[in-house]
């Protein structure tokens, strides 16, 4: 009997081992799971805006039609936003949309009776709040992202990572310029 | 070696205060008026009325107002609020928070993630428009801040068509209904009762008709927190995602 007992002891160590590394491993795959779904959460608001602007870039035609210039950029931003691919393209065209918009805005104040316009404004509030939407993602997006990448990178979870592959997954880097969120301030 | 430790505290202690940017709830839970805008009957009709709201369907819809947001912006400081006092029920996300910060001129509602059919930006944007903007910049924030709740109780009422009853209501339709629909089946096929056929009367009524799932009976109970008349608590939290619409002043 007691020539088992090595043995049982070893079962058991590896037992024990065994489920703590399921344990580290589901751990790692519910946040990656949750990296995932705040990324996509980012790509579903950024296609809502895209959805929102040709409604805008219409309405504002309608009213401002010489101001070619920005409704193209517009258009062009929209465009390369819904071609990107990486996170880094994501966050170029992002970036360059809110640019075009924000000056939109700009030409939006030489044109009153357009400011005034009650669909104008209801477009504007839907295109601020989804720029919202936007920051409020890239930010619960970041914050995921850096538990996760924590995880990966302590020990002893580093081990069951590079086993299985987990890796690093890339933060949201927003322009510092492009933070602002686009508002028309119908208020004043 | 004491003398070092009390002014470390002391440190800690200040830095908590920088550092914790939106001030706890009050023990009323909705309505919160930090920079004491609100008049007294005002701050009673809200409570009463969000108690009441909450209890009828779950919503949960919080008035705040604060002096300054300590160089924050509204969007950020509205989120981290709402997402901090747990506003809404944490299955539904319907929590609703009216933020009006007095020093900046701002005034934002906060939309979760539940409610943006309801209450989606365009349309916040419109009932501040609507009911709050002419008094806010009159600097009647009482009045301003009071219409533009009851607007926003009137929306989320209104939507409550007869699927989305409140729990007395849904409780007695549960009974009522069903004893209806057997009994009409029973007394047809005693009507039609045909002798060859099988037995008389059909156990009960097949697929269940689609009204019995209006009633979201679930709710009920657990939300109200601090009891049920003038008072309210967190509802565990619903999510906020950044909807809604803010406006300057």
């Amino acid at each position: 009997m007691k020539k088992f007992i090595p043995l049982i002891v070893i079962l058991a160590v590896i037992v024990i081992l065994g489920g703590s590394f399921i344990g580290m491993y589901n751990g790692l795959v519910s946040m990656d799971t949750e990296v995932q779904n705040a990324y996509s959460n980012i790509e579903s608001q950024m296609q809502r805006r895209g959805d929102l602007i040709p409604n805008l870039v219409s309405t504002v035609k309608g009213y401002a039609a010489h101001e070619e210039e920005v409704l193209t950029s517009i258009a062009d931003a929209r465009a390369k936003l819904a071609g990107a691919g990486s996170v880094q393209e994501l966050e170029n065209a992002d970036n360059q949309l809110s640019s075009a918009l924000s000056r939109l805005l700009v030409v939006v104040e030489k044109y009153p009776d357009l400011k005034a316009n009650e669909n104008f404004q209801a477009l504007m509030d839907e295109l601020s709040g989804t720029e919202n939407r936007i920051a409020v993602a890239r930010k619960d997006y970041n914050d995921t992202v850096k538990e996760y990448n924590k995880a990966i990178k302590q020990f002893p979870k580093n081990f069951v990572a590079s086993i299985f592959g987990f890796e690093s997954a890339e933060f949201f880097r927003a322009d510092e310029g492009a933070k602002e969120v686009p508002k028309v301030d119908f208020g004043k | 070696m004491k003398r070092f430790f009390a002014f470390f505290s002391i440190i800690c202690l200040l830095f908590s205060f920088v550092v914790f940017a939106v001030p706890d709830p009050t023990k009323e839970f909705y309505c919160n008026d930090f920079a004491d805008v609100i008049s007294p009957a005002t701050e009673n009709d809200i409570i009463q009325r969000a108690g009441q709201l909450e209890k009828q369907n779950g919503v949960q819809l919080v008035v705040s107002t604060v002096n300054d947001m300590g160089g924050k912006d509204i969007e950020s400081y509205a989120l981290e609020m709402a997402r901090a006092y747990g506003i809404g029920q944490k299955e539904e996300d319907n929590g609703v928070l009216i933020l009006l910060a007095k020093e900046e001129r701002q005034i934002r509602i906060e939309v979760g993630y539940g409610l943006e059919d309801l209450l989606p930006d365009s349309k916040t944007g419109r009932l501040i428009d609507r009911y709050a903007l002419s008094e806010l910049k009159k600097n009647d924030f009482d009045a301003g801040l009071h219409a533009l709740f009851l607007a926003v109780v009137d929306v989320v009422q209104n939507a409550n068509t007869p699927g989305v009853q409140d729990d007395e209501e849904s409780g007695l339709m549960e009974i009522i209904l069903p004893l209806l629909i057997v009994g009409v089946i029973v007394v047809l096929s005693v009507l039609f009762h045909n002798p060859r056929g099988g037995s008389g009367t059909h156990g009960g009524s097949g697929p269940m008709p689609p009204i019995f799932r209006g009633g979201f009976g679930g709710r009920g109970g657990g939300s109200l927190g601090g009891g049920s008349f003038g008072g309210g608590s967190s509802g565990g939290g619903g999510s906020f995602g950044g909807g809604g619409a803010s406006r300057g002043f």
